[in-house]
């Protein structure tokens, strides 16, 4: 019998390649046995027999052994010199298409660099805590009225309580963030402080440079950070020197320092200045000098003992649960959740209160995204160049085929040129990053990024694999087109390749489409930024500032100062400032429970800040009952209960009747990444004041704030002046914002000229190519503009479908992001994408002209004459 | 390598080259097992075990004479060695022998 079908070749050929030489005649004939007989019942079974034979045979005595006296084409140390060699020489002849090429892809690989090492320190942060992997946050999903949030926030009394109830919690640290007055002789701040347990250093690893770790246990000591002891004492060893914290004008107490903490590493999330033992926040800080299940603290750390999960404190977790609901009806915890550590930072954009400073993940994806885009970029460039640079080096293939050279030393030899190419590039992208893009990021945001990886591993995988992928994408389909061309075709001139095929105008495009969406990213993302900058903040708040105060007297020394002032246009005191401070709270409309953001101020603050009404009236001094139980909402406030008309309309809240008499139009109270939530606003007691806002006509600004802080000193010399104007209030945004924006800007600009260099790279070789004919035609009398034309008609078409292509993608993508990032929709207009299209004409044009030198009428004789 | 041992599948291996003299050879084998104990075995594995008897030195082979089917390739013929016969009286011997010594209340209760 004949064998009427074959067996699948791909498997026999494996066979043939793994199989020893001496065994493979008895195996294959068995194995073609077995499938001409399984064949003549079911075709596919035996192929599927055949192949799971061939796998079968493939065990270690059947494997064809490696004679050491033979060595590959590939590990040949001698030709790898060579190759390495020739590329060396190759670089050095097409000197200034090779540095486009190579300055191309470092600059991209700098910016994937720089992205990755910013991802890898965010998404590794909290590491290097020496418990770390039974380090947890308690985070609680807290119920406030219609809304349940993740709440880093924690009941004070839930961590000691944990601690005696379950034998698997080895420590409980709680933290209370608070701001009090330092001072040390003649220096004062305004410090943020954290009052925590004695525990803390048991449970978190930061670096102590002095004094012993167990200083907390003494109530009267404190740890300093080196720079805040920098700050005071103007020196770094300061232990037990004293220093005072004013609590309040009565109860000022002096504190030994105990510990100095090194520098708070780049590698934490959290950062601090100052901890103070919790004894002393019961005593002095608590406001109602009562501690219940209802008192807060800002967040509590729990270690638990080595061999335990957090899963086995979930009974006592729901008892202790019961405690904190029936203590606290406002805010109620519905389940809680130990997150470890390492994840803390990672999840903090969602956690309420979190210690722990996070950015918006859709921002770090973005950012991901647009570096590995940038790396394809490069990669495409490299390879198109690649392609079209094979042109000129026909005849080296020829000879080397002719003379006996195999298809794979051919390929090899063109891997291991992309190889050597993307190790020069990796090395200058690595310099650039280094030296120009890390530094400069760093210079933007107030965040430290080191130029270190997260692990030795990390960087080995990100270098070896980056180096690897980028030659193997780059290099394999040039290399193994290249290897098909037939010796005979090449020397006869031939060969037909480039731009011509297909495949290449396809890439060609894939290109152009991730640089333009790349660039109409950027410009979409700027445009949004830009919108954030002119947005109206739903009140004018150019010409007001406002000062912190601590109690009444202060509070009428300045109104004096003020009222007699006469480019003061109105001031008022507040308990809560719009933009700087507010309460959350919940309210109660019949049986609904809702969630509100509350500010308590003084009569005018309204008329001060300048918000503006959709309904009713302002408060009024001369309506006794304003101060008692007006109040006034929000429009969020009254679209959230679809109130067509909430004038008159009451909820209860603090145990009382609240009548509404006015509407505002909503308003930023907090950074814009934030949507405007329903808002109270009611009249607070003067005693109750902690800012002073006044409202300055144009011009005379900073004329009276300065008046101000001058007097401050007299006034309370104990305490620092701050104030701020109303305009500066989201300052820390709008920095980041336009930090933002220059990152986006420079990767469009880094798009761009990978755009514009692929680009010229092509047509220059694509020139090279051609010039001979190009230089018939001009002596034949073609013109420049005949030449040009044909020169860059296939281009054209590329780059136009491109730019049909990315514009939507591009705008889709930042959409996106936006939506992600942002809670209101922004509107999206025509310019970036008439930017994009007039640089993207401005970059065939630039490319053109780069080329017309060598057209000139001298030049083509010569061309014709050297040929 | 393995002691002179002659393992379970491996005695039966051997017992059916003998068998099939002259014509033993890897897809025979297979067949003839299949035939005799309704043991499906993958071809690599008859291979597997004829080598490592052809190592113990139970069985020594040639290859065949080219045939049309197989695509034109030979067999690998195995016959069976002094050795392996010797071994296989030997395993049958010690098989006897253990079996006659079994008391035979052990068969009757197994027969209740």
């Amino acid at each position: 019998m004949g064998v009427t079908r074959h067996p699948p070749a791909w498997a026999n050929r494996f066979l043939e390649w793994y199989c020893r030489p001496d065994l493979l005649e008895e195996i294959q004939g068995d194995l073609f046995e077995l499938y001409e007989r399984a064949g003549a019942d079911n075709a596919g079974k035996a192929r599927l027999l055949f192949i799971w034979n061939v796998i079968r045979f493939c065990r270690p005595r059947n494997i064809r052994k490696r004679n050491p006296h033979m060595t590959s084409s590939l590990l040949s140390v001698a030709m790898l010199r060579s190759y390495v060699i020739s590329t060396l020489r190759n670089i050095r002849r097409n000197q200034f298409q090779s540095s486009v090429n190579i300055i191309g892809l470092s600059l991209a690989l700098g910016c994937g660099i720089t992205i990755f090492l910013l991802l890898d320190s965010y998404y590794n942060r909290d590491r290097f805590h020496a418990k770390q992997d039974r380090l947890y946050l308690f985070m609680n999903d807290m119920r406030s009225g219609d809304l349940v949030e993740h709440w880093a926030r924690s009941p004070y009394l839930i961590g000691p309580a944990l601690r005696e109830a379950h034998g698997a919690v080895e420590t409980a640290v709680r933290i209370q963030r608070h701001s009090f007055n330092l001072r040390k002789g003649n220096v004062v701040f305004n410090e943020p402080v954290w009052f925590t347990d004695p525990e803390f250093f048991e449970a978190f690893s930061y670096p102590v440079l002095y004094g012993r770790k167990d200083a907390l246990h003494d109530p009267s000591t404190i740890a300093l950070t080196k720079e805040m002891a920098i700050k005071y004492f103007g020196r770094i060893d300061v232990v037990n020197e004293d220093i005072q914290i004013k609590y309040s004008d009565s109860d000022k107490r002096t504190y030994k320092v105990g510990v100095v903490l090194n520098t708070i590493p780049d590698r934490s999330s959290m950062h601090f200045g100052v901890l103070i033992p919790m004894s002393e926040w019961e005593l002095h800080a608590e406001p109602n000098k009562d501690i219940q299940w209802r008192t807060w603290a800002s967040s509590t750390f729990i270690v638990l003992r080595e061999g335990h999960s957090p899963g086995e404190l979930s009974s006592v977790l729901a008892q202790l649960q019961q405690k904190q609901r029936a203590a606290n009806d406002k805010f109620q915890i519905e389940s809680a959740e130990l997150i470890p550590m390492d994840e803390v930072a990672g999840r903090s954009y969602d956690i309420k209160h979190s210690l722990s400073w996070s950015n918006v993940p859709a921002a770090m994806i973005g950012l991901g995204i647009i570096a590995v885009c940038l790396v394809v970029l490069a990669c495409f460039n490299f390879m198109n160049v690649a392609m079209a640079s094979v042109s000129t080096r026909l005849k080296e293939i020829g000879v080397r085929k002719v003379v006996g050279g195999g298809r794979w030393q051919i390929i090899s030899q063109f891997m291991i040129e992309n190889v050597v190419f993307c190790v020069l590039a990796m090395a200058m992208g690595t310099a650039l990053s280094a030296f120009i893009l890390l530094p400069g990021f760093n210079s933007l945001y107030p965040i430290h990024v080191p130029f270190a990886f997260s692990s030795g591993i990390t960087m080995f995988l990100f270098f070896g694999g980056t180096v690897l992928l980028v030659a193997i994408f780059s290099g394999a389909y040039p290399a193994f087109y290249v290897s098909t061309f037939d010796a005979v075709t090449i020397m006869r001139g031939r060969e037909k390749f480039g731009t011509k095929s297909l495949l290449s105008k396809v890439m060609l495009t894939l290109q152009f489409v991730i640089s333009f969406t790349t660039i109409v990213a950027g410009f979409v993302f700027i445009n949004s930024s830009r919108h954030f900058e002119a947005k109206d903040w739903g009140y004018q708040h150019h010409g007001q500032f406002f000062t912190r105060i601590d109690n009444l007297s202060q509070y009428r020394a300045l109104e004096q100062q003020l009222a007699s002032n006469k480019h003061v246009i109105a001031y008022a005191g507040a308990e809560s400032h719009i933009g700087f401070t507010m309460h959350s709270t919940t309210v109660a409309i019949g049986t609904e429970q809702l969630a509100v953001t509350r500010f308590e101020v003084g009569f005018r603050y309204l008329e001060t800040m300048n918000l503006r009404f959709v309904l009713g009236r302002s408060f009024d001094e001369t309506i006794a009952s304003d101060a008692r139980e007006s109040v006034i909402i929000n429009e969020a406030f009254a679209r959230k209960m679809n109130w067509t008309d909430p004038l008159g309309k009451w909820f209860e809240f603090d145990n009382q009747k609240w009548f509404i008499v006015g509407v505002t139009e909503d308003f930023n109270y907090q950074e814009f990444y934030q949507a405007i939530e329903p808002v109270i606003i009611h009249i607070g007691r003067d005693d109750r004041f902690r800012y002073i806002v006044a409202h300055v006509a144009a011009g005379h600004l900073n004329e009276v704030s300065d008046a101000l802080q001058s007097s401050w000193s007299k006034l309370a010399p104990d305490d620092p002046y701050v104030g701020k104007f109303q305009d500066d209030v989201f300052e820390q945004f709008f920095s980041s914002n336009r930090s933002n924006n220059k990152i986006m800007m420079t990767l469009s600009i880094v798009a761009l000229s990978l755009a514009l260099m692929g680009l010229y790279g092509l047509m220059s070789y694509n020139l090279t190519r051609r010039l001979r004919e190009f230089s018939i035609r001009k002596i034949f009398g073609a013109s420049v503009g005949h030449i040009i034309r044909e020169m860059n008609r296939d281009y054209i078409w590329i780059v136009l479908i491109a730019f049909l292509v990315s514009g939507p993608l591009g705008m889709q993508l930042v959409n996106q992001m936006i939506t992600a990032a942002y809670p209101e929709h922004i509107p999206i207009p025509v310019w970036p994408f008439l930017v994009t299209g007039g640089l993207m004409v401005l970059t065939v044009a630039v490319a053109i002209v780069a080329q017309l030198g060598r057209l000139r009428a001298g030049t083509a004789v010569d061309t014709l004459k050297n040929e | 390598m393995k002691g002179s041992n002659l393992g379970e599948l491996e005695e039966l291996i051997l017992l059916t080259v003998g068998i099939l003299y002259p014509d033993a050879y890897g897809v025979a084998v297979m067949d003839e097992v299949l035939k005799n104990t309704g043991r499906q075995l993958n071809i690599s594995a008859v291979h597997a075990v004829l080598t490592r008897l052809e190592a113990k030195g139970y069985v020594r082979s040639a290859m065949s004479d080219p045939t049309s089917s197989r695509g034109g390739r030979r067999k690998r013929i195995f016959t069976l060695t002094a050795a392996g016969s010797k071994a296989l009286e030997e395993a049958n011997e010690v098989r006897n022998q253990l079996f006659s010594r079994i008391p035979k209340v052990a068969f009757q209760f197994q027969w209740v």
